[in-house]
């Protein structure tokens, strides 16, 4: 029926013969592997699972009828955001039903063995994963982060497989695990430019994204050293707007030391030189709003890092928010924890602002969203993305400092970023 | 849509005066609609609500249209890894397009549809075309997928 070469593991485990749980499992693995017209299949040292947050009956009785019949990881396994904030939801005021079937969800991939990490920056645990490593990560910006920033290999694996991948410790050999697939496709040369802050990398990553949709981009002509946090928010947005799994930057990511070792020393397939004209318009494509208020800020999308939070606390210090503005941090319970011993958790919530564990604003919905919000700001392009189909609100887009200023004065201070003027132009 | 006058009895016969094609079939299985096509690729999940089959991502083309019993013509897909659950919950609560036509294999997409199958034993067929025969399928207004993945096409 197919033409995979498997070992003899994959056979046992198609068979039966190490149970039903695994056996699905390697059956769903083998029906992608052909989809993907891979030849054999791989082991993975580690999973991170997506399909934990509830998007219905449909995956809580996927996840159930793997874990009742008494499926077990065979690799480390971390577990996504989920849809719930499990210490808080009740004080958020969240419908107990639906709260019950998203623990219940939560519990079926803790049950066969996964870590309750709850995030979706996976990248900020301690046992992230190392260069070279082979890993079955979903959850897109995680993806697009181990494969660029950290230089581990996996593909974009959907919900299902990431579990199924878990299950059986195995993988399609194939995209993202492969060298050839890993090369940059299109160049992507940057204006010059001045004054960059963190703002201007999520906007660069959503018009990338858009551009390339699932083809490797190499940005060039970067003079200025991003932070992680900075890639987090350029692959973020670089996956929503578009599919991207892999991005290089050259002389900063691992797989990118020059132009020519990032494309394969082979002339790119597209050469694309970047203008203002395209980066201000992506701006104001961000900006949906127009309004005179803000109701929320929303920090954390992707969850927020130990160094955002040092950031914020030193942006806030010694201030308070207007109390007409809401502002909420989502983040692990391990960042939290982290920045809560070093003082920052205190100095963020004298400010007046709220941190959320275990959920992310992807699946957070009203009320924790208070009832009667219509405006958000946020730091984020893949909110700014989202935001509006999935909480019908407005969405102001700007840096972490404008996000600050906003929630002091109640009133969206927006104005556009300094990297931007058209005097950068060349 | 165009009418098309030469179809009398579409959802019967096979589309007699279409042209038919064959792709990848990455799903097997029956579905005919009306086409809803475009060429900007969708994130299902944050993009669609499986329950009401509408398009909901205000940055997309076809915004607040519906895939509900359409054949829904896209590149790919973008966008988040959850896309397959999304598309899973549509199949299983029978809100879903009737088949999917696909310019480049996506992941994504295509294991909402093949859990639907393996564990549910519902059948959303999912069909990959090479460009040519996608752009026809773009331009159409009504296609047919039948049991063993051939695309008949109507303009």
């Amino acid at each position: 029926m197919s033409n995979i070469k498997l070992s003899e593991w994959d056979k046992r485990l198609l068979e039966g013969k190490e149970g039903k749980a695994k056996q699905i499992a390697m059956q769903i693995i083998v029906r992608m592997a052909e989809v993907q017209k891979a030849k054999q299949l791989i082991d993975i040292s580690q999973a991170h699972i997506d399909g934990c947050i509830y998007t219905g009956e449909a995956s809580l009785k996927f996840a159930e009828t793997l874990a009742n019949l008494k499926g077990e990881v065979s690799v480390p396994t971390t577990l996504n955001s989920i849809s719930v904030d499990q210490q808080r939801w009740e004080k958020q005021g969240v419908d107990p039903t639906f709260a019950e079937l998203a623990n219940q969800l939560a519990q079926a991939y803790v049950e066969m063995g996964a870590k309750p990490s709850f995030t979706c920056s996976p990248y900020q645990l301690p046992d992230k994963p190392k260069f070279g490593e082979h890993i079955a990560w979903a959850e897109s910006n995680a993806v697009v982060f181990a494969n660029s920033v950290i230089g581990a290999r996996t593909n974009r694996y959907p919900d299902f497989m990431d579990i199924c991948a878990a299950l059986t410790g195995r993988a399609p050999l194939s995209g993202y695990h492969l060298d050839e697939e890993r090369l940059g496709d299109v160049l992507v040369d940057l204006p010059k430019l001045d004054h960059v802050d963190d703002s201007f990398f999520p906007v660069l990553g959503y018009l990338v994204g858009g551009k390339v949709e699932s083809q490797v981009p190499v940005v060039h002509g970067l003079n200025y050293k991003p932070t992680h946090d900075d890639l987090k928010a350029f692959g973020a947005a670089g996956a929503t707007s578009g599919a991207v799994g892999m991005f290089h930057i050259v002389e900063v990511t691992p797989e990118a030391p020059t132009v020519e070792e990032a494309l394969g020393h082979k002339p790119p397939k597209e050469h694309w030189k970047v203008t203002m004209e395209e980066l201000q318009n992506t701006w104001r494509e961000l900006n949906t709003a127009n309004d005179q208020k803000i109701d929320l800020i929303a920090f954390g999308n992707p969850h927020f890092s130990i160094s955002e939070c040092w950031k914020l606390a030193d942006i806030c210090r010694g201030k308070r928010k207007h109390p007409d503005v809401n502002v909420l941090i989502t983040t692990s319970r391990y960042v939290y924890e982290e920045a809560r011993k070093q003082g920052l958790t205190d100095e963020v919530e004298r400010f007046g602002a709220t941190f959320i564990t275990d959920t992310c604003w992807c699946m957070i919905e009203r009320p924790v969203i208070p009832e009667h919000t219509q405006t958000i700001m946020t730091n984020s392009a893949k909110y700014a993305h989202y935001a509006p189909g999935l909480v019908d609100c407005n969405v102001y887009f700007g840096s972490i400092e404008d996000c600050v200023r906003t929630a002091i004065s109640g009133k969206p201070q927006v104005s556009e970023p300094k990297w931007l003027q058209r005097n950068n132009d060349t | 849509m165009d009418n098309n006058n030469e179809l009398k009895d579409e959802s019967v016969e096979p589309l007699n005066q279409s042209k038919h094609i064959t792709g990848n079939v990455i799903v097997a299985g029956k579905g005919e609609g009306e086409v809803i096509a475009t060429d900007v690729p969708l994130s299902f999940w944050g993009g669609y609500n499986s329950e009401t089959g509408d398009i909901i991502d205000h940055h997309h083309p076809l915004y607040g249209e519906n895939l509900t019993g359409k054949v829904f013509v896209l590149p790919g897909g973008r966008g988040s890894c959850t896309g397959s659950m999304v598309l899973l919950q549509a199949i299983y609560s029978n809100n879903s397009p009737g088949a999917i036509i696909l310019k480049q294999i996506d992941e994504i997409i295509s294991l909402g549809a093949i859990v639907a199958d393996e564990i549910f034993k519902m059948k959303l067929p999912i069909i990959a075309l090479n460009e040519p025969d996608f752009a026809l399928a773009q331009k159409a207004s009504y296609i047919k997928v039948n049991e063993y993945g051939k695309v008949f096409i109507n303009h």
